[in-house]
């Protein structure tokens, strides 16, 4: 909550065109802005090309939230600290009702713009939409098609027929001979 | 290799005519994802589409989820628990450690345990305790890295001396065997019984061909079998091997090139291994024909030059003084041309063409640091990781578990 230091401002512009200000603190959370602006090579609105508006909003939350937990000192009980448990809490509250193709932008923002936290929770994310699912119902969610032939996919499901075993299970041998 | 992983990229690229999310996140995003999904859930993955089967096939993928070669050692000695057991990656530049996730042996069902043998990504266990004097003794199969095991059918005699060797190779057979040496019942008859379980039949029979010619000395079952291309190898200490076709009962003796205290074997499909050491030295010896039995000193280090690569903590090097040997070669990995060695609570790895050390990190949370100044004595394993190990639970498990990875 200090506000003694002036704030310098950064703009930012996403590939639909809108406009963003931001605090310059904020921007550094992705370092490829932080490379831009401590080398001074950023102009007076920073084009963001791969990124929609809706999804650069997200990832200025996710940067505004990281300023908030480190702007107090680290050393003193800092109220905005986080433990692990909650860390975890609050990245999944923040992918909470993301869908898979707002994941994929959101993911390609964060690797593009080198924000190494929310790449961590985009992949994560990631991983458990996939994890459970089979291979059919991730083709709808991602709108893969499917260039197997029936026969071609029969066979990789053969070779890999322990991954489509029900589990886990528990199994008690029937008495022998 | 690089060039040719390159070419692999170019073409995954090129061959996608539909934007897919791969081409879309790119083939690191992707490799990130892929990398972190439990095995079984990316297998499945595996029937998506062409390029997500091309990717997670790929050579480079591969790299990075299994780790090709590890080794499994009990990181708080004496304690028999599954949980003591450590897990270290074999990194090095050309293979790299796969970036594997925590491989550990806590999800195997009984404690007090022991790893008593492991192959090719399987791994046997030893569960034991005494009930009114009796033993009650079971083994269980398991493999790491899916965490599944089973438990095998007693076997028909057992004895505390015996020594198991498990044969897998997942490049072969999905099966596998393990072979159980039992110890003579007096040195005088010498000849040690051999019972084989087979995952095949699912039953422990006894081998019509024991292992016969003891000239001098005497087996040592327990002294780590080796087996390659069905043949048990044991020394035979003083002075010779025992080479042993357990399924033809075939028995060949192999002199020793010199006798030391400590030794070890390990025989390679070309070539036979000899290492031998004492606290100053560590001699190599090879033999590529034992039928010709002549041995060839390779290479020779000084653990000399070891004390001064690493520095140990001060409890350490008082027991140096007290222990013979504190750099303790356990095996030889001819393809890498490294020996492993193990230091108290450390694994080593050195080039023997270059003798430096590397030590060998855990990938889990921990590797013991805080030891009561007891060196590890216990057997060390080196293992590969394999997802297709164990793939299958065997009707004839007395009972198993596909634990959710």
């Amino acid at each position: 909550m200090s506000e003694s230091t002036e704030k310098k401002m950064v703009r930012l512009r996403s590939s639909d065109g809108e406009v963003f200000e931001v605090e310059e603190s904020v921007a550094k959370v992705a370092k490829t802005l932080q490379d831009m602006l401590e080398e001074d090579c950023a102009d007076a609105v920073i084009p963001i090309t791969c990124v929609r508006a809706p999804i650069l909003t997200k990832v200025i939350d996710y940067c505004k939230d990281q300023v908030m937990i480190s702007s107090s000192s680290s050393t003193t009980n800092n109220p905005n600290e986080r433990t692990e448990q909650e860390r975890k809490a609050w990245g999944q509250k923040f992918m909470e009702g993301v869908d898979s193709s707002t994941l994929c932008e959101l993911l390609v923002a964060s690797n593009f713009l080198n924000i190494e936290g929310l790449l961590n929770l985009g992949v994560d994310k990631m991983v458990s939409m996939i994890q459970g699912k089979y291979p059919q119902e991730i083709r709808d969610m991602f709108n893969v098609v499917n260039d197997f032939t029936p026969e071609e996919e029969e066979e990789i499901r053969n070779q890999n027929a322990w991954a489509f075993e029900r589990d886990p299970y528990y199994k008690k041998r029937s008495s022998s001979k | 290799m690089e060039r040719q992983r390159n070419r692999f990229l170019v073409a995954g690229e090129s061959s996608g005519t539909i934007p897919s999310i791969q081409s879309y996140l790119g083939d690191d995003l992707c490799m990130e994802i892929f990398s972190r999904l439990p095995l079984k859930a990316l297998h499945r993955q595996k029937c998506v589409c062409k390029s997500w089967n091309r990717l997670i096939s790929s050579e480079e993928f591969q790299k990075r989820v299994v780790m090709p070669l590890g080794v499994f050692y009990p990181y708080q000695p004496n304690t028999f628990r599954p949980e003591s057991y450590r897990y270290v990656s074999l990194a090095d530049e050309n293979h790299g450690d796969g970036g594997i996730r925590h491989i550990c042996l806590s999800f195997v069902p009984r404690s007090p345990m022991e790893m008593v043998d492991s192959c090719n990504g399987l791994v046997v266990v030893l569960w034991m305790d005494s009930f009114e004097g009796a033993f009650a003794v079971e083994y269980f199969v398991c493999n790491p890295l899916t965490k599944r095991w089973v438990a095998l059918p007693k076997p028909q005699r057992w004895n505390l001396q015996d020594a198991l060797k498990l044969v897998y190779d997942p490049a072969v057979s999905p099966e596998f065997q393990i072979v159980h040496l039992l110890l003579p019942d007096s040195w005088e008859t010498a000849a040690v019984k051999v019972e084989i379980f087979s995952s095949v039949a699912g039953n422990w029979v006894e081998s019509a061909h024991p292992c016969s010619p003891v000239p001098d000395g005497r087996v040592l079952p327990r002294h780590e079998p080796n087996f390659v291309d069905g043949i048990v190898y044991l020394l035979n200490l003083p002075s010779f091997i025992v080479s042993f076709n357990y399924r033809d009962g075939g028995c060949h003796l192999i002199k020793l090139p010199e006798v030391r205290h400590y030794s070890f074997l390990r025989p390679a499909r070309d070539c036979m291994y000899y290492v031998s050491y004492d606290n100053t030295q560590i001699r190599i010896w090879t033999v590529e024909d034992t039928s010709a039995r002549e041995w060839t000193l390779k290479y020779t280090i000084s653990t000399a030059t070891f004390q001064h690569q690493v520095t140990m903590p001060i409890c350490d090097r008082f027991w140096d003084d007290l222990y013979l040997c504190n750099f303790q070669p356990f095996d030889i990995i001819p393809e890498r041309g490294v020996i492993l060695l193990k230091s108290h609570c450390k694994v080593f790895s050195c080039s023997y063409r270059n003798p430096r050390l590397v030590e060998l990190r855990s990938t889990g949370e921990c590797v013991g640091s805080t030891f009561h100044g007891v060196w590890f004595s216990e057997t060390v394993f080196t293992s590969k990781v394999c997802p297709k190990a164990l793939s299958k639970i065997p009707s004839w498990a007395r009972y198993a578990y596909a634990g959710e990875e």
